[in-house]
């Protein structure tokens, strides 16, 4: 059994409800929204003084069936046995080792499962979950999210404590036999037009698809909305398949780079891979929502999550718009009752591929973790 | 706010909605636009995906034509390629690294006997089987196709077909081809090779070994001897007058001789010995396995006995003879060169014998070898070092004493030049001592050039002290003769000296007449025609033809010395010495007696009507300074 309280910053009200007093002794704080906010953050921090407290900037807070912009949302939580550690580590230009570090931080007595928050522009985000997993026991899963900037791509960032910063990368592990996890992740885009070939790529940067420049192409498509790159691109994610040894991906523009025409994706984008354009059909995506869903109950032992943590796509919200509320009240449907709930949108989603795969970065998809703890 | 919400706020809620519909209609308005939006991203996805998908479809068409091309040029190239291998004259076989022949043309199919079908329905084993059964040793061509083990190898051989035919392979282990077999047939090479060994070693004339292979046969002739501690013998031969005849009668005749003469010494021989042919008319005979003397000499009898009966050519019959050399292993030379000249050496030895001979080879007649060779380079040297000075012999007119009836001395008639050699260290080589070694070492044109010119001179400067009369008489060598054109020359050499030609004469022999009177007769008539005085010397000591002295253009006759010598005591001298003055009186000629060494001779031949007088007796050979006294 878990205790939890939630509670909301706004400009205009402060922390409401008001934080408990004496009485709650919370393990674990999320925090997701406008961190600029550094005085709030200092009340939380004085509210919770035991607490781990984390989370990251985003393009929009999720919290009880509502998306708002400009405000904090904090879930706090106390298990019955489960052990919460934490760790930060300050990013370097090498993802892949900073992801290596991070997770040799955390204890392995007991480990379940890892949360991750990241910086989300300077960072590879499939390069530090592969570090990760370099110095984590096989069965223990990843989830977590890139930090977002609403839909500007100018600096994102993350909090440990009352710190909050760019260039940072938090994880907090559970341990403890009690604790029941469990993942869902679903997209709901559709490929359309040709199959393209990755000709030219470094890393997480794409600059040629079938010879001809990838910037060009988009642009093209984008149309009237090329003048708000590189938001808008998030309109046009990218479907990588056959390229043998990996899975297929979904992957997001994060930066564009008009200099060196290049564009600078949320996670790798392997040269020689195959790639279509993705389209949004608002009820696909919707759909794709109560899949992630349904992901998290098959395997549970307890159909019902006393917490769930949702991150989605800031690709998800820029297209369903005032739609985008409806992929959370969906989820109402598949646990048959409101499971309480903060989340954020950001700029690349970690976990379990469809819920149960390799633990990886995704773009453009609902990402659902569910706890729950057995008495 | 959308148009199409304004509307229907107008129609439904009669255009001014009430204030707390606000943020409802907001909503509405909202999803409205989002939905244009959408739709019109959508539309202009599909428009663009429609046109890179017609653009992708043309770029396929091309893609298509471009193959199109591509396959016929590749098909084009192909003909070529196949136009190519089946030009070549060796045939071509390609086996892929799947084991299959992927190209192979007519030659190929012509060389293995297989046609393009049956190649083709083979895989690279098989054929391989197939090829094997054709040659001789398989094993070799197995052994070839394991040397081509990595790319870049490549292995060359040859096999001998159960045909005859020989094959020459040549094989290479390509990256992309796999192993591309090259065959030749060399047959006709290898034939024609050994036709040039052949050639190479034979007399083209005879067929008999030539020098070269002479050389070889002895030096193998040599070493095993040399195990089998018996002898070896080479003879060499010289057939005896075989130039004469070949001037005479032509080279064909002389060939024709030559190919009989050949093949008579060929049944002289056994078949282990050898019979070669080294020069024109001179052979060598290697005998091996020789124990004794004895033996070579009987083969030696055998080989002068071959041909003893004339030799049949064109219905005339010719008598030829040989000289031979002998010399054997171990004693004569250990090595083929001394040997050969060892041989040589006696077969010169033979012909100085007297010809028709065989002579074997001695230490002493390797001594007399090696002193003509040291005098032949002195000699050399002494033309050079003007070592070589004229003496002048002088020849009167013999007159009768009225008053005693007794012969005299007369006026002086002309000089004999005779050539001295007075060496460095002033000793005086006698003529007979180095000019047969000038005519054997080719040096008597020289001598004889030097003779003459010397004689000029002397000639000239006695003209310019005033000796008009003077006359210098030179002797022509028998060798000379052979020389082309050197009576011209002789000519122009007096003319150039600017002297009168009477100031020459000039004393040929019998013997120079006897090897061509022919060509003796039109030299003598054009020396007549220069006005040159020609005495014909010696004679009497030759055959002493009356037919040539009836022919001939002869000016003057010189008595041999061997007849003046005894006139004295000698009976049968002094008749011959009568009759020679008589025969050469009626002649029209002059006579000269030459070794008069007392005044009886001098009175007899006086008596006799001899007209010249030469010998001690009248005045010895002196230099030119001396000879001027003559004059006075």
């Amino acid at each position: 059994m878990i205790q939890q309280s939630h509670h909301q910053w706004t400009a205009d009200s402060g922390w409401q409800p008001p934080f408990p007093q004496r009485e709650f002794d919370p393990q674990l704080v999320f925090v997701f929204g406008t961190l600029k906010q550094q005085h709030a953050i200092d009340e939380l921090n004085k509210a919770f003084p035991d607490a781990v407290i984390t989370g990251c900037s985003s393009a929009g807070e999720i919290q009880d069936h509502r998306v708002y912009d400009d405000t904090l949302v904090v879930s706090a939580l106390k298990f019955q046995s489960t052990q919460v550690s934490f760790a930060s580590q300050q990013v370097t230009s090498d993802s892949f080792n900073a992801g290596k570090d991070l997770a040799a931080q955390i204890p392995q007595q007991g480990l379940r499962h890892v949360f991750v928050f990241s910086d989300g522009l300077e960072v590879n985000g499939t390069a530090l979950v592969n570090g990760m997993k370099q110095n984590l026991p096989e069965e223990v899963k990843i989830s977590g999210g890139m930090a977002a900037d609403g839909e500007d791509f100018g600096e994102t960032y993350v909090c440990a404590g009352n710190t909050v910063s760019n260039k940072l990368i938090t994880a907090v592990g559970l341990h403890g036999d009690n604790i029941e996890v469990h993942y869902g992740s679903h997209g709901g885009w559709d490929p359309f037009g040709p199959d393209r070939i990755i000709s030219h790529s470094e890393g997480n940067k794409l600059y040629k698809l079938d010879n001809h420049n990838a910037l060009t192409l988009y642009k093209k498509y984008l149309g009237p909305h090329a003048a708000d790159l590189p938001g808008s691109a998030l309109r046009f994610p990218l479907f990588l398949h056959g390229l043998e040894g990996t899975d297929q991906v979904v992957r997001t523009v994060l930066a564009i780079d008009e200099e060196e025409q290049s564009m600078t994706f949320a996670g790798d984008v392997p040269q020689g891979s195959h790639a279509r354009f993705m389209s949004a059909n608002l009820n696909r995506l919707i759909d794709g929502a109560t899949t992630a869903g349904e992901q998290t109950i098959q395997q549970a032992a307890c159909p019902r999550p006393e917490f769930a943590l949702l991150i989605s796509c800031v690709g998800r919200r820029m297209v369903l718009r005032q739609m985008a509320e409806e992929e959370i009240e969906v989820l109402d449907e598949v646990y048959q009752r409101q499971v309480p709930h903060l989340g954020f949108y950001s700029y690349g989603e970690i976990a379990p591929l469809d819920g149960i795969g390799d633990c990886s970065l995704h773009n453009q998809t609902m990402t659902i973790t569910t706890l729950c703890e057995h008495d | 706010m959308h148009r199409l919400l304004t509307r229907q706020i107008r129609r439904y809620l009669q255009g001014s909605p009430d204030e707390s519909l606000q943020n409802f209609l907001q909503a509405i308005d909202l999803a409205y636009q989002q939905a244009d939006e959408e739709r019109s991203m959508v539309e202009r996805s599909l428009q663009l995906t429609s046109q890179e998908l017609l653009d992708r479809n043309q770029e396929l068409k091309d893609q298509v034509d471009e193959m199109h091309d591509t396959q016929e040029r590749l098909s084009h190239s192909h003909e070529i390629l196949t136009a190519t291998l089946n030009a070549s004259k060796e045939a071509i076989l390609v086996i892929n690294h799947d084991d299959q022949p992927i190209a192979f043309n007519h030659c190929y199919e012509e060389l293995i006997g297989l046609s393009a079908e049956q190649i083709a329905n083979k895989n690279g084993r098989e054929l391989f089987q197939h090829t094997a059964t054709l040659i001789k040793k398989p094993n070799l061509l197995y052994q070839q196709h394991d040397e081509l083990t990595h790319v870049g190898s490549e292995s060359h051989a040859e096999y001998e077909a159960h045909d005859g035919r020989i094959v020459e392979v040549i094989a290479t282990h390509h990256e992309i081809a796999g192993l591309v077999w090259m065959l030749r047939d060399i047959s006709q090479r290898r034939k024609n090779e050994k036709t040039i060994h052949h050639q190479a070693h034979h007399d083209a004339l005879t067929g008999l070994p030539n020098r070269i292979l002479l050389a070889d046969r002895l030096d193998q002739a040599i070493h095993r001897a040399h195990r089998n501690r018996n002898k070896v013998a080479a003879c060499y031969i010289d057939l005896d007058g075989f130039k004469n005849i070949n001037d005479s009668l032509g080279h064909n005749e002389g060939d024709k001789l030559l190919v009989a003469v050949s093949s008579r010494f060929s049944s002289c021989i056994r078949e282990a010995d050898t019979l070669a042919r080294i020069g024109g008319d001179e052979f060598v005979i290697v005998y091996e396995g020789i124990n004794s003397h004895d033996e070579i000499l009987h083969m030696a009898e055998r080989i002068l006995q071959s041909v003893e009966d004339p030799i049949e050519i064109e219905e005339r019959s010719y008598y030829i003879g040989a000289s031979i050399g002998i010399s054997m292993y171990p004693n004569d030379g250990e090595d083929t060169n001394s040997l050969l000249r060892s041989a040589d050496i006696a077969m010169y030895r033979a012909k100085d014998n007297g010809k028709n001979r065989f002579q074997f080879f001695t230490p002493s007649l390797d001594r007399i070898a090696q002193h003509r060779m040291a005098m032949e380079l002195q000699l050399r040297d002494a033309i050079k070092n003007n070592e070589l000075l004229l003496h002048y012999q002088p020849k009167f007119l013999l007159e009768t004493t009225e008053t005693s009836g007794t012969s005299h001395c007369g006026k002086l008639h002309s000089f004999e030049a005779l050539i001295r050699w007075k060496n460095k260290k002033g000793e005086f080589i006698p003529p007979s001592a180095f000019i047969p070694i000038a005519e054997e070492a080719g040096l008597i044109g020289t001598i004889s050039e030097w003779v003459l010119k010397e004689a000029c001179r002397q000639a000239k400067e006695w003209q310019q002290a005033g000796f008009h009369d003077a006359n210098i008489s030179i002797n022509l060598s028998p060798k000379e003769f052979l020389i082309p054109d050197f009576h011209i020359k002789i000519a122009q050499q007096i003319k150039s000296a600017n002297i009168p030609s009477h100031m020459i004469s000039i004393e040929i022999t019998e013997s120079l007449l006897m090897q061509d009177l022919d060509n003796a007769k039109h030299v003598l008539d054009y020396f007549r025609d220069q006005e040159i005085f020609i005495y014909l010397d010696d004679f009497g000591t030759g055959f002493s033809s009356l037919n040539y002295l009836k022919n001939l253009p002869v000016d003057a006759i010189k008595i041999d010395r061997t007849f003046v010598k005894d006139l004295g005591h000698s009976q049968a001298d002094r008749a011959i010495s009568a009759s020679i003055i008589a025969l050469g009186k009626n002649l029209g000629m002059m006579i000269v007696a030459e070794g008069i060494e007392s005044q009886q001779q001098a009175d007899y031949l006086t008596s006799q009507g001899c007209d010249l007088a030469q010998g001690f007796y009248f005045g010895k050979p002196v230099d030119a300074i001396t000879a001027t006294q003559f004059f006075r």
